[in-house]
C-alpha cells in the first residue's frame, strides 16, 4: 500500500513539474516558421471563415491551432486560464466590451518594444487607445474598426419623408429632437403600422454609451452615472411610452424577420449597426437587399471589435507576432483582405485606398465607408473600462424594469448603483 | 491479525473509484472551501487569505438574501403541488377497489416530462411566453394588429416568471414522484387494506391511517431530494432570463447568484462562500424537516 502512495505522489510531482515550467525568455526570431505551431483562442469564427488562418499558414508554413469559444462563454473560459497561468494559448483576443480589463491586468506582452516595434502611426486613434495600458505600452492590436451608423429602409423613407437620399435623411437623424419628431410623424402617418425603432436595444444604447465622458468607475473607485446614460434612460422611456418601437428584442427571431421583409412590407424604419452589422447581418437579408440606406445617427458610436495580443508567458512569441503583424501591419495584405471580406480596417491609408469607388449592393449602391470614415474622427475610447460589459448588462436589466414601470426614474438610477455594488463590492456607491 | 496474502488485491480493485472520487469530488470540495477563505478573483493575479470575510460579506448582502428567498418562493409551491398531484395519482392508480386499466401507460406518460432536458423546456417556455411573438399572448389576445397592444410582457413580471418556473418544475417531477409513491404503496402489505375493509373503513380512512403513515419513508426521501434539487435550481431560471436574473432579480436563485459572483463578476472567493452557505442552509432545513415529522423515532 505504501508503495502505491509513494508512486502516486511521485507521479503527481512529475506532472506538476511539467506544468510549472513558465519562465521569462528573450524572443528569438527563427529563420523559418515552417512546421511550427501557433495556438489561438478566440470567440469569433472569422479567422477561419474569412481565410485569415489559411493565408497565414500559406505564408509561413506554420500550423494554427484555433480554439473558438462562443462569445457568451469566452470570458468564463479564458479567465481561469489567465488566473492560473496554465494552458493559455500564444494569442488570445479581447472584445471591446472587456478588452480594457485584459489590457490593464497585464496579461499581454508589450508590442511597442523590440523585436515587435508595432507601428500604430497610421491607425485610427481609438483603436490604439483601447489596446494601450496606463504606462503607454501598446499590448493589444486590432485589424478592424467598428464605427456605426443608422441603417434605414429606403421604401419607408420615400413613402413617409418624401426622399430616400442619405444626405437628406441624415437631417432627420441629426439630433434626438428631430429623431423624436420623425418617429411621431411615422407613427401618425402609418397609423402605428410602421415603427421607427425595432426595440429599445443597441441602436439606442450605443450612441449614448460612446458619447460618455465619465467612465462608470472613476479614479477613486466611485461609481458614476454619466449624463449621457441619464439621457439614454429618458429617451428610451419616451420611445417606449410613445410607441415608437416595435418592442422586439435584439437578435430575436421577430427582430430578424422585421429586417428581412420586402420593401412593400417594411415595418421597422431603423436598425443601428456598426461595420460588422452590414457585413454579417444586413448583407444576409435577401428580401430587403437594396432597400437600405445609411446615415449617421445623432451621436457617433462604435460597437464591438476584436483586439489580439500575445500572452506574456508564451514561449512562441515570434510566431505569434508574425500572425498579428500580418493582420495589423502588412498594408498589402490588409488592403487585399479589406476588399475580400468588405472589412473596415484599422489602418487609415488602407481604408482611404479601399473606400474609393466602393459601393454596397445591400445599400442600393451607397458607399458606407464614407459615413463610417466620418464617424471615426469623433470617437474616443477614454471612458471605456474593463468592467463595462458587466455594468452595461446590469443597466439593461434596470432599463427593462424602468420601461415596465416597475421602477421610477430615480429608483432606476438607485437600483443601478445598488446592483453594481452588489456585483463589485469594492466599488463605492453613494 | 492473520495476513491474507491476497487481501491487498482488494485494495487495487477499489483504488480506481477512490482515485476518481478523490480527484473529481473530494478535491473540488476541499479546494472550494479553501477558495472561500481567500479573495481569489479571476481579474487579478494571486490571492490572499482573508478568513471569513467572504461569508460575512455574503450574509450581509441584500443580493444573497434576495436570491435565497427567490429559491424558496419557487420551491415551496412546487413541492406542495408536486406532492399533492403525485400522491393523488399514485393512490388512484394503485387503488385496489378501482383497479384502473392501463396503469403502465399512464405511468410512462406522466414520467415523460422528466426525460426532456431542462434547457429544451426552458427554450420552449421562452417561445410560449415571448412578449411580441409568444403563443400564449396570441391565444389569449388574438393576432390582429390591434391586439398587440394588450399583449402582456410575461417575462418582465416577477410573479409570472416565478409561477412559470414553479409550474414547470412540478410538471417535470410529479411523474417521478408518483412512481416512487406507487412503489411505496405497493410495498404496503395488502393484508392491512383487506383487514380495514373487513372492519368497514372508508377509502379516505384507509388513506389517512394506512397509506399515509406507511409512506413516510418515501415521503422523506422525496422531500429531502427535492429540497436539495430545489435549492440548487439553476438551468431553468438561467435560460429563461438569459442569465440576467429576470425582472427585479426575481429569478436570481442562489445558484444563479453564485454563478454570477464567480463567473460573471469573477469573485471566486465569494462565489465559493455562497456555495458553502447553500450547503449549510440546505442541511439545516433538511434537519429541521426530519425533526418536524419525527423521522427516526418509532411510531407508537
Amino acid at each position: 500500500m505504501r508503495r502505491i502512495i509513494i508512486g502516486v505522489l511521485v507521479s503527481a510531482l512529475v506532472v506538476s513539474g511539467v506544468f510549472a515550467g513558465g519562465k521569462q525568455e528573450q524572443v528569438e526570431v527563427p529563420d523559418s516558421f515552417e512546421g511550427m505551431e501557433l495556438s489561438i483562442i478566440t470567440f469569433t469564427g472569422e479567422f477561419n471563415d474569412q481565410g485569415i488562418v489559411r493565408d497565414f499558414e500559406e505564408r509561413t508554413g506554420a500550423t494554427v491551432n484555433m480554439q473558438v469559444v462562443p462569445n457568451t462563454d469566452y470570458e468564463a473560459k479564458i479567465r481561469p486560464l489567465l488566473a492560473t497561468g496554465q494552458g493559455v494559448p500564444d494569442i488570445f483576443v479581447g472584445e471591446a466590451a472587456y478588452v480594457r480589463q485584459f489590457v490593464e491586468a497585464g496579461y499581454w506582452t508589450d508590442l511597442s518594444q523590440e523585436p515587435f516595434n508595432a507601428d500604430t502611426s497610421d491607425m485610427f486613434e481609438y483603436a490604439v487607445e483601447m489596446g494601450t495600458n496606463d504606462e503607454g505600452e501598446v499590448v493589444a492590436l486590432t485589424w478592424q474598426t467598428t464605427p456605426g451608423g443608422w441603417f434605414y429602409r429606403r421604401s419607408i423613407a420615400q413613402e413617409y419623408f418624401g426622399t430616400d437620399d442619405p444626405e437628406e435623411i441624415a437631417e432627420i437623424f441629426s439630433s434626438w429632437d428631430s429623431v423624436m419628431d420623425a418617429a411621431e410623424t411615422l407613427k401618425q402617418e402609418s397609423n402605428g403600422e410602421v415603427s421607427f425603432f425595432a426595440g429599445i436595444g443597441e441602436t439606442l444604447f450605443r450612441p449614448f454609451y460612446t458619447a460618455r465622458t465619465e467612465p462608470w468607475i472613476d479614479e477613486d473607485n466611485n461609481f458614476t452615472v454619466d449624463e449621457e446614460i441619464r439621457n439614454y434612460l429618458q429617451i428610451a422611456k419616451e420611445v417606449r411610452e410613445n410607441e415608437y418601437d416595435a418592442k422586439l428584442d435584439d437578435w430575436s427571431g421577430p427582430w430578424f424577420d422585421a429586417m428581412n421583409t420586402p420593401p412593400e412590407e417594411a415595418s421597422v424604419f431603423v436598425y443601428g449597426f456598426p461595420t460588422w452589422g452590414l457585413q454579417f447581418v444586413l448583407n444576409g437579408q435577401e428580401e430587403s437587399s437594396g432597400d437600405w440606406g445609411l446615415a449617421a445617427g445623432p451621436d457617433p458610436f462604435t460597437w464591438g471589435g476584436t483586439w489580439l495580443g500575445i500572452y506574456k508567458d508564451s514561449d512562441n512569441k515570434a510566431l505569434a507576432w508574425e500572425f498579428i503583424r500580418m493582420l495589423t501591419q502588412d498594408e498589402e495584405w490588409m488592403r487585399e483582405y479589406a476588399e475580400r471580406a468588405t472589412e473596415f480596417m484599422s489602418n487609415r491609408t488602407v481604408m482611404n485606398d479601399v473606400r474609393e469607388g466602393f459601393s454596397s449592393e445591400t445599400l442600393g449602391g451607397q458607399n458606407p465607408y464614407d459615413v463610417f470614415f466620418d464617424q471615426l474622427q469623433y470617437v474616443e475610447a477614454t471612458a471605456i473600462q474593463g468592467f463595462d460589459f458587466q455594468i452595461n448588462q446590469i443597466l439593461m436589466q434596470v432599463m427593462n424594469e424602468y420601461l415596465g414601470d416597475q421602477l421610477t426614474y430615480d429608483e432606476a438610477i438607485n437600483a443601478l448603483g445598488r446592483r453594481v455594488q452588489e456585483a463589485f463590492p469594492r466599488v463605492n456607491v453613494d | 491479525m492473520a495476513a491474507d496474502p491476497y487481501g491487498r488485491y482488494g485494495y487495487y480493485f477499489i483504488l480506481p473509484f477512490f482515485l476518481a472520487f478523490g480527484v473529481f469530488w473530494l478535491y473540488p470540495i476541499i479546494s472550494t472551501f479553501v477558495t472561500s477563505l481567500t479573495n481569489e478573483d479571476f481579474t487579478q493575479f494571486g490571492r490572499d487569505f482573508i478568513g471569513l470575510q467572504n461569508y460575512a460579506q455574503e450574509i450581509t448582502s441584500a443580493g444573497f438574501w434576495r436570491s435565497f428567498m427567490n429559491t424558496w418562493i419557487i420551491w415551496l409551491p412546487n413541492i406542495i403541488l408536486q406532492l399533492g398531484t403525485a400522491l393523488f395519482l399514485a393512490v388512484m392508480l394503485t387503488n385496489v377497489q378501482l383497479r384502473p386499466k392501463g396503469v403502465g401507460v399512464f405511468r410512462a406518460i406522466f414520467f415523460f416530462p422528466n426525460l426532456v432536458t431542462v434547457a429544451s423546456i426552458a427554450i420552449l417556455a421562452y417561445a410560449v411566453l415571448d412578449w411580441q411573438s409568444g403563443v400564449l399572448n396570441q391565444i389569449v389576445f388574438g393576432t390582429e394588429p390591434g391586439a398587440r397592444e394588450s399583449y402582456v410582457f410575461w417575462l418582465n413580471s416577477p410573479i409570472a416568471t416565478r409561477v412559470v418556473v414553479a409550474l414547470i418544475q412540478t410538471w417535470m417531477w410529479f411523474g417521478y414522484t408518483m412512481i416512487l409513491f406507487m412503489a411505496g404503496i405497493q410495498a404496503i402489505p395488502q393484508s392491512l387494506f383487506e383487514a380495514s375493509i373487513v372492519d368497514g373503513a372508508s377509502s379516505f380512512r384507509m388513506f389517512r391511517s394506512i397509506t399515509l403513515p406507511l409512506l413516510k419513508p418515501v415521503m422523506v426521501y422525496v422531500v429531502i431530494t427535492s429540497l436539495i434539487g430545489g435549492m440548487n435550481i439553476f438551468d431553468l431560471p438561467w435560460i429563461l432570463t438569459r442569465g440576467t436574473g429576470g425582472p427585479n432579480q426575481s429569478l436570481s436563485t442562489v445558484v444563479v447568484y453564485l454563478y454570477n459572483r464567480a463567473f460573471r463578476f469573477y469573485q471566486l472567493g465569494s462565489g465559493a462562500a455562497v456555495s458553502y452557505l447553500l450547503l449549510v442552509f440546505t442541511g439545516f432545513f433538511a434537519a429541521l424537516y426530519l425533526r418536524f415529522i419525527g423521522f427516526g423515532k418509532e411510531d407508537a
